[in-house]
């Protein structure tokens, strides 16, 4: 874990942090928001891949952050969304969208269409590793109901 | 007991819900459970972000239909877990209907942080997500002054009661000016990684997280309601910070 990585990490903790204030949360939850957001990053950066070969982190980052937003909020008998919103806002691709829109007013199609696709693979790696987390936890929710039930 | 006012009780609370940033799927299943708590043969419920519709049938009686047209939400999610816990617990002790009216009106008049608090979580977003993208402290301490500005900005906008995609627009536009004139002093402020941290500020994370949730739990409607709006602010907000970035000479 070099310096750089450590500053990333507290850096999207902090926006995490800014983004749960914005949205009134407070307590206990805001804390774990921001633990949050510092689990997906943490994820991303020990999964390695420089861009735009880090795809398969983000993913795996998704997943991460939707499972500690799953589990945390079956605990707190609260709704998934807040925890998940401020858990993945470091994984949301804002650099990359600005770099696509630059080359764009620029006239640059070639790198305009690369940098755009690279933004859209991240925004379906994101959709990927929430869906994969919410359905394997709604198919174990059913399950254990089953059995219990 | 009156079917017409617990409708509109359990309307409030799904109002209340979507307003707070509920999915739909949730808006729809709380407002069914609780209106079969009290007997209700058959429940009803439709909802789209900007629309409820629903119908309630008690024994023995005629259908009682009401809706609620969304025009302005709020996120909220200290008001949305406790929402949640509310129609649990309605669920449980099945209260008179103008109970459910005064709790319901006990969360919604909870205070939200002050302006200070929001005002300093601009700054914060827009400090630290210019340093997480690579900004130098310089560029991020830029990006923290323009954050400030764009909170006065939106908040402004919002006031004047534009529409959202008109705050977003002057929002995006205000960015990239407090980014161009920033980086223009000749300090060193680099102009990318301060729209980066400001344009995170603006990003409709939650529609999008949302839309996701819906389209999964089957409401595909929904679903691709609250995506395509994400899609669609997103791409306002790259319009407004484009057309003032090429305005300033950046193309």
């Amino acid at each position: 874990m070099t310096g750089e990585m450590l500053k990333q990490i507290v850096m999207g903790a902090a926006g995490s942090l800014g983004f749960a204030l914005l949205f009134n949360m407070r307590g206990r939850v805001l804390f774990c928001a921001i633990l949050g957001g510092a689990l997906g990053w943490t994820t991303y950066l020990l999964l390695g891949g420089t861009p735009p070969d880090d795809l398969r982190s983000y993913l795996f980052a998704a997943m991460a952050a939707t499972l500690y937003a799953e589990v945390l909020a079956r605990a707190f008998k609260m709704p998934v969304t807040p925890l998940l919103v401020c858990s993945v806002i470091p994984l949301i691709p804002g650099g990359s969208l600005y770099y696509t829109m630059a080359a764009y007013i620029q006239g640059d199609y070639m790198d305009f269409s690369m940098r755009g696709a690279y933004t859209l693979s991240i925004a379906v790696m994101l959709a990927l590793g929430m869906m994969a987390v919410m359905m394997l936890m709604r198919v174990y929710a059913t399950l254990r109901r089953r059995r219990h039930g | 007991m009156d079917t017409v006012l617990l409708l509109q009780n359990a309307m409030d609370v799904g109002e209340a819900l979507l307003k707070s940033g509920a999915e739909v799927y949730r808006v729809e299943d709380s407002m069914d459970r609780v209106l079969r708590a009290y007997g209700a043969q058959r429940v009803d419920v439709f909802t789209i972000p900007s629309l409820i519709v629903a119908s309630v049938q008690m024994a023995g009686e005629r259908q009682v239909t009401q809706t609620r047209r969304i025009l302005r939400t709020a996120t909220d999610f200290t008001a949305l877990t406790r929402l949640n816990a509310l129609c649990r617990d309605i669920c449980r002790e099945t209260p008179a209907p103008e109970e459910i009216g005064r709790r319901l009106e006990e969360i919604v008049a909870a205070k939200p942080y002050s302006r200070g608090v929001l005002l300093a979580a601009y700054v914060l977003v827009a400090f630290s997500f210019a340093c997480f993208f690579g900004g130098s402290w310089l560029d991020s301490l830029a990006s923290g002054a323009v954050g400030g500005i764009l909170f006065w900005v939106v908040r402004g906008l919002r006031g004047l009661k534009v529409s959202e995609v008109f705050a977003l627009l002057g929002g995006a536009a205000t960015a990239a000016a407090g980014a161009l004139l920033l980086a223009g002093m000749g300090l060193g402020v680099q102009l990318d990684k301060v729209v980066i941290g400001n344009i995170m500020l603006l990003i409709p994370g939650l529609e999008l997280t949302n839309g996701m949730r819906d389209l999964f739990s089957g409401d595909v409607l929904a679903g691709l309601l609250h995506i395509g709006e994400a899609i669609f602010l997103a791409m306002v907000i790259a319009l407004g910070a484009a057309y003032i970035l090429s305005l300033g000479g950046v193309a």
